[in-house]
Formats: structure tokens, C-alpha cells, sequence
């Protein structure tokens, strides 16, 4: 189970990632094809532990399996 | 350009409150207020988070970022002003993602969702038939070189009318709402994504609202030309009204009449292409 820590821990480092590749495509430090490939598989990890973090409150971030 | 992408997601979300709002009016009704989507999305970051007993964990889990990804990859295509043909590849592989958001959870709701999805596989028809006719024309699937024809040559919009009809109908059928979306028909409740909440709803909601930008903002680009950004984005929302005012004036199809409808227009398009390819 996924705990707030980590959860942190894989927003804050996809964030820093994202304006890293970001800031280095537009000074021309990194190529725009790599910036790009690396926004596109980084993005969802953002969004996801971003999501998981607002919510984490509720369950101290369990992603709890519940039947119907 | 993280920064754009958020900027997108951010537009193409306030773009379905425009939508949803247009739709109310034009049925008599209030509406919800047009940043309606917006804080929906917020909500479900926030809410509660858990995946169902009967699911397939990395398929229910992987969809989602899935999703996300593929619309960010192709906003990056488009930005970039690379191939057609890669973006509607993109735009083809989402409805597998709709499969596999239906398919994963083990509800029967959003298995029949799925189902309704896969019957509704024509929709892709009409982009065929588009793609064909904007190469026809101008001997290119690069975006770049697209604009760069309409630098020369004007505007495809007119030249290749029944192309911007086939892309508009493709776009019609992956707007929320629309006579062709019976696969989130609210009989079975959201449709296919009726057991994605919480977390997974809200990223997905961002992930529909950056395609629903990426594709009016494509249909801008291919149609129109290079006109800058504001002249883009003003045609991006005209765009979305006249789609929302079909919405609101149509009654959602059944899967057959869908594609009944879809293979219609596409054999029209094909037969209009051979003419052009042959006779012209």
C-alpha cells in the first residue's frame, strides 16, 4: 500500500522532473523530442500522485480494496 | 511545456462547461456555470480513492495513465507539427483506452459501456476518409506542411469541405453528450466509466478535457491554417458551441443507427475522394 510519504515523494520528484525536462527543452539544453517523451511518461505520475496527495487525508493514503 | 499542457487541460475543461452550459440554454434550462468541469475534476482529486474488489488492478490503475499520457503525446505532436497520421493513431488507440476503463472494473455497468464501445467502433470511419482527402489535396500528412499549403493556398476548410464534415463527425462522437456518445449513456449510469472515481475520475477528467482540446485545436490547424493563437482559440470555441448546439438538438443514437450513420458519410466522402483521385 502506498503510504503519504511516498506518495509525496513521487509528486514532488515528477514535479521537479517536469520543469527540469521543461526549463532545459526551452534554453536548448535538452532536445524538444526527448523533453517531450519524457513529459508524456511523467504526466501521469504527476497528475495520479498529486490526486492521491489532495486525498490522502482521508485514508493517510491507502488506495483501500472495497467489494460492492 | 508542462506549462502547456496544464494551460490545455485547463481550456479544454472550461471549454466542456461552455458546452455544457450551451446545451442547457438552448433546452430552456440554467446550466451549470461554465467552470462547472473544472471544479468537478478538482472534487474528484480530492474525494476518496479505492479500486473495486472484482477489478484487474493494473488494468483499472494503467488506463488511467494511459490515458493522460496518450492526449499529452498528442498535444506534443501537434505543437510540434508533426504527422496526421501519428495523431489519429493516438486518437484510435483511445478507444482501446475506453475498452479497457469499461472492461477493467468487473461491473456489468461498465462492461456494457465497454461493449456499446466496441460495437461503436465505426465512429473511426469518417477519419479514414479525412485523412485520405486532406493528402489528396495537398500531398502531405505533416501538420507543418499542411499550414504551410494553406500559406499559399488558403484555407483547406472549402477545397476539402467533406473532410472538415468527417472531422467534425468524428469530433461529434467523442464529445460528452453527443448523438453518437450511448457508450456514457446515463441508463447505465456514466457508461464505461461509471466505476472510475475519486483520483482515477478526476485524472481522467483532465485527460478528456485535454482531448477535446487537442482535437479542436487539430481541426483549427488542418482547416483554417496558421492564424495565431488567439484567432485559434476564438475559432477553438466556436467550434465547441456549434458542436454543443448539435448536442442539444439531437437524440443520442443507438450503436446500429451510429454506425449506420457514420459508414453513410464515409461512403459519401469515399466516393467524393475517388472522383477528385480519378475523374478531377
Amino acid at each position: 500500500m502506498m503510504k503519504r510519504l511516498s506518495i509525496q515523494l513521487f509528486a514532488i520528484i515528477s514535479g521537479v522532473i517536469l520543469v527540469t525536462t521543461s526549463a532545459g527543452a526551452h534554453l536548448g539544453i535538452i532536445a524538444p523530442s526527448l523533453s517531450a517523451v519524457i513529459t508524456i511518461l511523467i504526466v501521469p505520475v504527476l497528475l495520479i500522485s498529486v490526486g492521491l496527495l489532495f486525498a490522502a487525508r482521508l485514508t493517510d493514503g491507502d488506495i483501500p480494496f472495497m467489494g460492492y | 511545456m508542462i506549462e502547456y499542457i496544464l494551460a490545455a487541460i485547463f481550456a479544454g475543461l472550461l471549454l466542456h462547461g461552455i458546452h455544457r452550459k450551451v446545451i442547457a440554454r438552448v433546452q430552456g434550462r440554467p446550466g451549470p456555470p461554465i467552470w462547472q468541469e473544472i471544479l468537478h475534476t478538482l472534487k474528484f482529486l480530492a474525494k476518496e480513492t479505492w479500486i473495486p474488489k472484482t477489478a484487474s488492478q493494473g488494468v483499472y490503475v494503467g488506463v488511467v495513465a494511459i490515458s493522460i499520457g496518450l492526449w499529452v503525446a498528442a498535444f506534443a505532436l501537434l505543437m510540434a507539427g508533426e504527422s496526421l497520421l501519428l495523431l489519429f493513431a493516438l486518437y484510435v488507440l483511445h478507444k482501446i483506452v475506453e475498452h479497457g476503463i469499461g472492461l477493467a472494473s468487473g461491473s456489468p455497468y461498465t462492461k456494457f459501456g465497454a461493449i456499446r464501445s466496441v460495437v461503436s467502433a465505426a465512429s473511426e470511419l469518417p477519419l479514414l476518409s479525412s485523412v485520405a482527402l486532406i493528402y489528396l489535396i495537398t500531398g502531405s500528412l505533416m501538420i507543418r506542411d499542411i499550414e504551410a499549403y494553406q500559406v499559399i493556398n488558403g484555407p483547406l476548410l472549402l477545397p476539402a469541405l467533406p473532410a472538415a464534415i468527417a472531422l467534425y463527425m468524428v469530433i461529434l462522437s467523442k464529445i460528452h453528450y453527443g448523438p453518437f456518445s450511448i457508450v456514457e449513456a446515463k441508463e447505465l449510469v456514466s457508461g464505461y466509466w461509471t466505476e472510475h472515481f475519486g483520483v482515477w475520475r478526476g485524472v481522467m477528467n483532465a485527460a478528456f478535457g485535454l482531448k477535446t482540446f487537442v482535437l479542436l485545436y487539430a481541426f483549427v490547424m488542418i482547416f483554417i491554417g496558421p492564424v495565431g493563437v488567439p484567432v485559434a482559440l476564438l475559432l477553438v470555441l466556436l467550434l465547441m458551441v456549434s458542436l454543443s448546439f448539435v448536442c442539444a438538438a439531437t437524440p443520442m443514437l443507438a450503436p446500429y443507427d451510429s454506425v449506420t450513420v457514420q459508414t453513410i458519410t464515409t461512403a459519401m466522402i469515399a466516393g467524393y475522394i475517388i472522383y477528385l483521385g480519378v475523374f478531377a
